[in-house]
């Protein structure tokens, strides 16, 4: 194997499809990123078994060849080397010999006969996004998944493609939930859904930017594959049935009060100061108050002290007073990019219901705290 | 501020005094409180009568009923015995606000200095005329020597013992008098040729230091009847715990959950009692070889029915090792609050928490145990069987 390459060119697929690369992997291989050499093309590969990242980029070949690099060392040296033209060449002994100018450095590699291959996906469905539009919309729901590996269900994002072309993407921590819809142009074949693991849609808005268009999504039985271009991403599906959600979005509401989302963000922030209880977990209990015009948010800390303040709203119906864990609150109002929201609530048992104002197609639920 | 007399008040073999209290039928008999002798089981207390067959605490309740088959067993009946010791909670209370709870039966209370043995009579006397309940009170001027001169005293007893008298009183006893030394460091102890209070204490500090590290210099200032700890009150509570130390080491691993399960139970009812949730809970093994060892986990759902802790409890002493037979088991959970994040598909927890209250309620309000659930915990199918 023998090639020459750009560093910039080499650099921006190495960061790609490092992505899979988990650090609690056990086998040693994993660590690795594969490279395989064909027809001036360099083929980049790596994964976790949980995903899978593949990308190409242009090589001048020179011979044929294949090779696994321990992702560590190799990443970080071309990432130091200057701009320029660099050999990368595998010698007999399977040893590789990284050149730039004059000078060379030599990486011990792996057997890339022991490296998996991406799953095959036979795909079932296969659709096709605004990136822009699905990029921005895991960013929004997947605040509410959860990392608790022992329910897996709750660690991934729910994708239900329903009629009308509405893809609806559903994630919850049983604390809070997040609700988004997209609108799909063509008309789709299916109903289904799926639930993808939520670190691989986070990968997803890391190595393809929202100027990409479109992301062509392919569903097989337990697989699904995300495509732009030549940058594949294989994930694995979570296996399991998702809970009812529509069951637990209320319908009605005896609150509503209108405020404005910076003017709520920055004081849940602040609040959420002076509500850390003495062991520093978990709680996090801020106080709203809704009367009149005014919403009251108040916290304290049995140690630092305690905050009031007082905020201008809106509210139609009746005057309310609940408590939330401040970080559920901030995780919501700080992925709303519209001016205002309005919260609803029903009684201080139940889900407050935040969504922005001039959009039907977001929804965050957040239980409350009984204090 | 000058430390004042300490007492050590002790219910005479509470869960059992307060069945027989409840029953006088079974007044003087042996009476033995865990469960039904053909289920697994160990035994938690029994009377004075069972005693004298050879019955012990955390004995499996089979062997009780061999060495005591004419015994009367009976279900443990963890809300009537808060119950009843919180009404003695509340004489003790009356007499001083310097209050250490140490489990369901057993406080330490401070008293105004030269007053300890008039108020310990009085305390006694309310107690038994009030309650129809013996409890025996040791009295000195600090934990360690009442929480020997209590042992002296049961049952029904009431001791003084002071530290200029301890030692001329308790130079024959043996050593196991102490707190702290059990067959194992006695046994330690006889490699050098000591067996009393007087040989103890006739070594230097040098050489408890060079034999036994620093659980030396605690028994050597024990022995010298030096005791500073200090009364821990109930508003500086920061966790709730029971432990219990086996009258024999235990080796069977269904023994050992069994009383974990009943550890469970009671560390539960004083959780839900105090109104808080848990975050942290802790176990506690001690080995046959003294080997102590504490696992912690802080969990997501907070703590607050007796299966929430069982089940945390199990599984933290699943990972443990146990080649060792054990000698202490004990369960301690921490980390309270009282605010609760409400979830979504989660109404199992919800009715369980709900279903606990109520029964607690329940049994408090009719004393009898109206309701209970075989072990108090939900089994699986196979173990029923």
């Amino acid at each position: 194997m023998k090639f020459l390459v750009e560093q910039n060119e080499l650099l921006g697929g190495l960061q790609i499809v490092q992505r899979a690369i988990s650090s609690r992997s056990t086998l040693p291989i994993l660590s690795g990123i594969y490279l395989s050499c064909e027809h001036n093309i360099l083929r980049l590969r790596a994964t976790d078994l949980e995903i899978g990242i593949e990308c190409t980029i242009p090589v001048q070949s020179e011979a044929e060849g294949e090779t696994v690099l321990p992702a560590r060392y190799f990443v970080e040296i071309i990432k130091k080397l200057p701009n320029l033209p660099i050999t990368i060449e595998k010698t007999d002994e399977g040893i590789i010999i990284i050149r730039y100018g004059s000078s060379e450095v030599q990486l011990n590699a792996f057997n890339p006969e022991e490296f998996p291959q991406l799953p095959q996906v036979e795909e079932i469905h296969t659709v096709t996004v605004n990136a822009d539009l699905f990029i921005n919309a895991i960013k929004q729901v997947s605040i509410a998944a959860s990392h608790d590996i022992s329910r897996p269900i709750f660690t991934g994002i729910l994708l239900e493609f329903s009629d009308n072309n509405i893809l609806k993407l559903v994630a919850t921590d049983t604390y809070r939930l997040a609700y988004r819809e997209i609108i799909l142009p063509g008309t789709l074949v299916n109903n289904f859904s799926c639930i993808i693991p939520s670190r691989a849609l986070g990968e997803i808005g890391k190595i393809f930017w929202s100027d990409d268009n479109q992301i062509e999504i392919s569903f097989a039985d337990n697989q699904v594959l995300f495509k732009v271009d030549s940058t594949i991403l294989v994930s694995r599906l979570i296996e399991g049935q998702f809970p009812n959600y529509n069951q637990v979005i209320p319908k009605d509401y005896s609150s509503r009060i209108r405020v404005l989302t910076k003017d709520l963000l920055n004081s849940a922030e602040r609040a959420s100061l002076l509500a850390r209880d003495e062991f520093k977990n978990r709680s996090n209990v801020i106080k709203l108050n809704i009367s009149g015009n005014n919403l009251t948010v108040t916290s304290k800390s049995a140690e630092v002290g305690n905050l009031h303040e007082e905020l201008p709203i809106y509210l139609e119906g009746e005057p309310a007073e609940i408590a939330f864990n401040a970080r559920y609150l901030i995780d919501v109002l700080k992925v709303i990019d519209q001016e205002e929201i309005h919260l609803d609530l029903t009684g201080s048992l139940s889900p407050g219901i935040i969504r922005p104002a001039e959009d039907k197609h977001v929804l965050f639920l957040v239980l409350p705290i009984r204090i | 501020m000058e430390r004042g007399d300490i007492l050590l008040c002790d219910l005479d073999a509470f869960y059992a005094s307060v069945e027989q209290l409840d029953n006088p039928e079974i007044k003087g008999k042996p009476v033995i409180v865990g469960g039904d002798p053909g289920k697994r089981g160990v035994v938690s207390t029994c009377s004075y009568e069972a005693r004298k067959f050879g019955v012990r605490s955390a004995m499996p309740l089979m062997t009780a009923q061999r060495l005591c088959p004419q015994g009367i067993f009976l279900k443990v009946n963890m809300p009537r015995y808060q119950e009843v010791s919180n009404k003695v909670f509340d004489i003790y209370q009356s007499f001083t606000p310097q209050i250490e709870v140490v489990s369901i039966d057993e406080a330490y209370l401070e008293v105004r200095k030269g007053q300890g043995t008039e108020i310990a009579a009085k305390i006694r006397k309310t107690v038994r005329e009030e309650l129809g309940l013996t409890v025996s009170i040791g009295v000195s001027s600090n934990k360690l020597l009442a929480k020997i001169a209590s042992n002296m005293a049961k049952p029904d007893g009431l001791k003084a013992l002071w530290p200029d008298e301890a030692t001329r009183e308790l130079g024959n006893c043996s050593i196991r008098i102490i707190p702290g030394i059990g067959p194992k460091t006695a046994e330690r102890f006889r490699q050098y040729g000591i067996k009393t209070i007087a040989e103890l204490r006739a070594q230097t500090r040098k050489w408890f230091i060079r034999h036994f590290g620093s659980r030396g210099e605690e028994i050597y200032k024990f022995v010298n009847w030096v005791d500073e700890r200090p009364l821990v009150l109930d508003r500086e509570r920061k966790s709730i715990g029971e432990e219990i130390t086996f009258s024999e080491d235990i080796a069977d691993k269904n023994q050992l959950l069994n009383v974990l399960n009943q550890i469970s139970a009671e560390v539960g009812y004083r959780l839900r009692k105090a109104g808080y949730h848990a975050r942290t809970l802790t176990i506690k093994v001690r080995y046959s070889d003294f080997k102590t060892t504490t696992r912690s986990k802080t969990v997501e759902n907070l703590l607050y029915t007796d299966w929430d802790i069982y089940e945390t409890a199990r599984n933290l002493f699943n990972v443990l090792k146990k080649n060792k037979p054990i000698r202490l088991l004990g369960i301690q959970v921490s980390n309270f609050g009282k605010d609760i994040q409400l979830s979504l598909f989660n109404d199992e927890n919800e009715k369980k928490a709900r279903l606990a209250d109520v029964v607690d309620r329940l049994n408090n309000k009719y004393g009898k145990r109206i309701i209970s659930s075989g072990l108090g915990l939900p089994m699986k199918k196979e173990e029923l069987r």
